[in-house]
């Protein structure tokens, strides 16, 4: 219970923090947005449009303190404002059309290549020293080497441009009717297949390689050896003796990998032109944008800060020791 | 550049070097037929936002020009008025009286005849929501009134003709009173169906991609291209490919070697033009007291080779522009076929630009930089981080000027600091050195001296201000007589090349690609007729109503 409830403090302290940054930062942009926005039309705006801009966005040189409180209470209460590079779209309108698709490729990715990697990891490690063991960690980690956005580029010209094979933009066809049905879905399967590859072949390497790593210390355990000479079989030896203790650490990557998810992949999106979050995000940083940055860190940093909150318990299940503050026994 | 350079941000330089890399394709021409849609893409964007408010300066692309309209629409490059909902206007009063003809039987897309009463509603609006009138129309204008149905009398505090022209009659969307009398602040209001005069009307819209259908009773005739489709991309790289496949057919963005991308793919079919739309200029704050000496400008214009930052800099799209800092060939009118020679165009001769400055008694310090009276000639230039062209342009002239002695820092800004350095909002005044940024420009070059030389210039970067070139703006903008305005045109622009109160560079470039495979009528460089670029809505419009199917 009391490891619990200093979890609890420390997370409302970090959000407490978290949210705080989140206003300061910003403003400590030089500039303003009403600029910022002027710079983006480059004189194809009347000069003049400054000082209206600035009416409309509000931008108040109000006592910083008051603003601090405003914007806490804003956040607190959900009301997130007006976007100023969509103005007046609501924050909450932008988020909600482009966060769903971030999180459902994203997500669905990082879960398969988990899934994936650790299974791999397992197998490579029990047969430490073959062939496989050979080749999978050097092919995914030259994989993992080559940028994001390059093989992107290179799939989108190739996959896409020269051979037809899969579409080059969007997230779903626009010929299909949105709504639960089977072209819907297949399309966004089709939309999203070669995103998910540029996706997964970035991050499987990881998972492999960390479990592999992992499993090869606890395969060397006394207890492991033990099993081993007691006639346990080869499944169960592999799974539950070695991979359960092998598979925490690779517990905290996923918490540090579902937490950055949102962050995400801001130029592979770019370049496949998908529906996602990042170019709201990139963009509210240029221009500016105070209300959708303080937005879409928000939800940044509570996710991070939820998902850790949650491993923490795991962890504390699952490990004792953890619970009791470091006594190993 | 255009505001497409937002793309800028991260790497998108990078991706577009990569695409560049790969080009090249043999691609045939989708089959001419009748009625195909066009499809538009005006610059990166991202997910659309559904707000088709022609009060928002972020509204969709076509909510102005396509949906909503103005009184006229004033041509930057043509140089020619367009009518659109007024059919003529007057200027009477010492000029201080504009009286419009509306077209008459004009409809909103909804059925309910549109009259005078909804411009002078418009304006109004403006008034009552100054946060609205992004043109400040209101500290020009005395009032707005409708003279029956179909005549609406502006008076103005004091004549102002390129004012009421490019502001008033052609900048002021009208929106229909019956729809917008109960909205409220209109800068508040995200407009998902939007209902204006234009030749288009929404017709779909997700955050993809959305659509717009000609307008069956337009009133200018119904246009020829049945359907205008919007779809969303977020980085050059991935419109420079769709656009090569043919799944775009007008676009407005700088691709990068353009003719293995984009022509090469199609050439009887995808083309390009690139007019100038305005004078990127190397300004010298006036204020420092080495950068007000005419002799260190003309120096330094003298030193710096237009051609290579034009090939180095700017991959040829945009080329070396001219003393008298007018946009060439758009201003051509404007030009005094009397204007001595050597203002026709810049030269290059570092040799020469050193003479000036050892002739205005500087002298190389033991640093090799020159100096006199211990100020040495050493500037910081400032230029925004990520504008790679104008990056490269800034180093090129950092080079360019140490060979005669002038020490340069670049100074690379995110561009809001770049921003509030050289144009921050009144009363602050410019802080920096060296600065290469655009200039605002109009039908007329007055648009342009007027921002950059007049003390209440709304861009008067170089902090300029020389009572006699007031005097020839403030006539420009009393006077209706067109003789008039031309002299003063001349004599600003020959004080301009002979004084350089800033140092013009390039021409900037206005981005345009279309494929011709469906429609023809496009503007070309041979038919300059109007601004041929997706993202100047006014003419958009305009042009789609001119295409016509191929047969």
């Amino acid at each position: 219970m009391r490891y619990f409830l200093n979890r609890v403090g420390f997370l409302l302290l970090s959000l407490w923090a978290a949210m705080t940054l989140n206003f300061v930062l910003p403003r400590m942009m030089p500039g303003n947005p009403a600029e910022a926005m002027m710079a983006k039309f480059q004189g194809q705006l009347s000069p003049q449009a400054l000082t209206a801009l600035e009416k409309q966005f509000g931008l108040t040189n109000g006592p910083i303190l008051v603003q601090y409180f405003d914007y806490m209470r804003s956040m607190l209460t959900g009301h997130w404002g007006l976007s100023f590079s969509y103005y007046p779209t609501k924050v909450t309108t932008i988020m909600s059309t482009s966060l769903p698709w971030t999180l459902g490729l994203l997500g669905i990715v990082t879960l398969i290549s988990v899934a994936f990697g650790t299974l791999v990891g397992i197998l490579i490690a029990w047969k430490r020293g073959g062939v496989a063991d050979g080749i999978i960690p050097i092919v995914t980690m030259f994989l993992q080497a080559i940028p994001g956005f390059w093989l992107a580029l290179v799939m989108v010209y190739f996959l896409g441009f020269k051979l037809g094979w899969f579409p080059m933009a969007h997230s779903y066809g626009n010929s299909v009717q949105v709504g639960y049905n089977v072209n819907y879905l297949f399309s966004i399967m089709n939309h999203g297949f070669m995103p998910a590859v540029v996706v997964f072949l970035g991050g499987v390497s990881g998972w492999i390689i960390g479990m592999r790593n992992n499993m090869m210390t606890t395969l060397g355990e006394d207890y492991v050896v033990f099993a081993e000479a007691k006639g346990v079989s080869k499944s169960r030896l592999i799974f539950a003796y070695a991979a359960r203790n092998a598979l925490l650490p690779q517990l905290t990557s996923l918490a540090i990998a579902l937490s950055s998810i949102i962050g995400g992949q801001i130029l592979i999106e770019q370049v496949f032109s998908y529906q996602g979050i990042g170019y709201q995000l990139t963009s509210a940083v240029s221009n500016e944008d105070y209300p959708l940055i303080q937005a879409m860190f928000l939800v940044i940093a509570v996710t991070a800060l939820v998902i850790n909150f949650i491993v923490d318990m795991l962890y504390g299940r699952l490990d004792p020791r953890v619970r009791r503050g470091g006594a190993t026994s | 550049m255009s505001k497409h350079r937002m793309v800028s941000i991260l790497a998108s330089s990078a991706l577009t070097a990569a695409a560049v890399a790969m080009a090249g394709a043999g691609l045939t021409a989708s089959a001419a037929t009748a009625g195909q849609p066009i499809a538009i893409q005006t610059g990166p964007n991202g997910n659309f936002q559904d707000n088709f408010n022609p009060y928002s300066s972020t509204a969709d692309p076509g909510t102005d020009g396509l949906i909503y309209e103005t009184l006229f629409y004033f041509d930057n490059i043509s140089g020619k008025t367009f009518d659109v909902l007024g059919n003529s206007f007057k200027f009477s009063h010492g000029n201080k009286v504009v009286t419009v003809n509306l077209h008459p039987n004009v409809k909103w897309s909804d059925g309910t005849p549109f009259t005078a009463q909804d411009v002078v509603f418009s304006f109004d609006q403006l008034k009552k929501y100054p946060a609205a009138d992004a043109n400040g129309v209101w500290t020009q204008l005395q009032s707005v009134k409708a003279v029956g149905k179909n005549q609406v009398v502006f008076t103005f505090k004091a004549p102002n003709g390129p004012f009421a022209e490019q502001y008033v009659l052609g900048g002021t969307y009208i929106v229909p009173q019956h729809i917008w009398k109960s909205l409220g602040d209109p800068t508040k209001v995200s407009v998902t169906k939007p209902v204006g005069t234009g030749p288009y009307e929404l017709s779909s819209f997700s955050p993809q991609l959305y659509k717009l259908t000609a307008n069956p009773s337009y009133y200018r005739g119904v246009s020829k291209v049945p359907e205008v489709d919007f779809p969303a991309y977020s980085s050059n790289a991935s419109a420079d490919l769709a656009l090569a496949k043919g799944d775009l057919q007008w676009t407005g963005i700088d691709i990068p070697n353009i003719q293995q991308t984009f022509v090469k793919a199609d050439p009887a079919h995808n083309h390009y033009w690139f007019p100038p739309s305005n004078v990127v200029q190397l300004y010298t704050n006036l204020k420092d007291p080495l950068l007000s000496q005419k002799a260190v400008r003309e120096a330094m214009s003298l030193a710096i080779d237009r051609n290579k930052l034009s090939a180095e800099g700017e991959t040829g799209y945009e080329l070396p522009a001219v003393p008298t800092s007018l946009v060439m060939p758009n201003n051509k009118a404007w030009l005094d076929p009397k204007l001595p020679k050597q203002y026709n165009s810049f030269s290059y001769n570092s040799t020469a630009a050193e003479k000036i400055l050892t002739q205005a008694g500087f002298k190389k310090d033991s640093k090799g930089i020159m100096a006199k009276g211990g100020k040495e000639l050493s500037f910081t230039l400032d230029v925004v981080a990520g504008w790679s062209d104008w990056d490269e342009d800034a180093l090129l002239i950092k080079q360019e000027l140490s060979q005669i002695g002038i020490g340069v820092n670049v100074n690379q800004m995110q561009f809001g600091a770049y921003y509030n350095a050289i144009a921050p909002a009144k009363p602050a005044k410019p802080n920096y050195q060296l600065a290469i940024s655009w200039t605002n420009t109009g039908p007329t070059p007055y648009t342009l001296y007027y921002n950059m030389l007049d003390p209440n210039g709304n861009f008067n970067v170089p902090q300029f201000n020389d009572p006699s070139v007031t005097g020839w703006l403030n006539d420009f903008a009393r006077t209706a007589n067109p003789a008039r305005q031309r002299m003063d045109i001349f004599k600003i622009q020959s004080y301009f090349a002979q004084n350089l109160p800033a140092i013009p560079l390039l021409f900037g470039a206005t981005w345009y690609e279309y494929n011709d495979a469906n429609y023809t009528g496009w503007p070309t460089q041979k038919n300059p007729w109007i601004n041929p670029a997706p993202y100047t809505y006014q003419a958009a419009a305009i042009v789609l109503e001119h295409l016509k199917p191929v047969k």
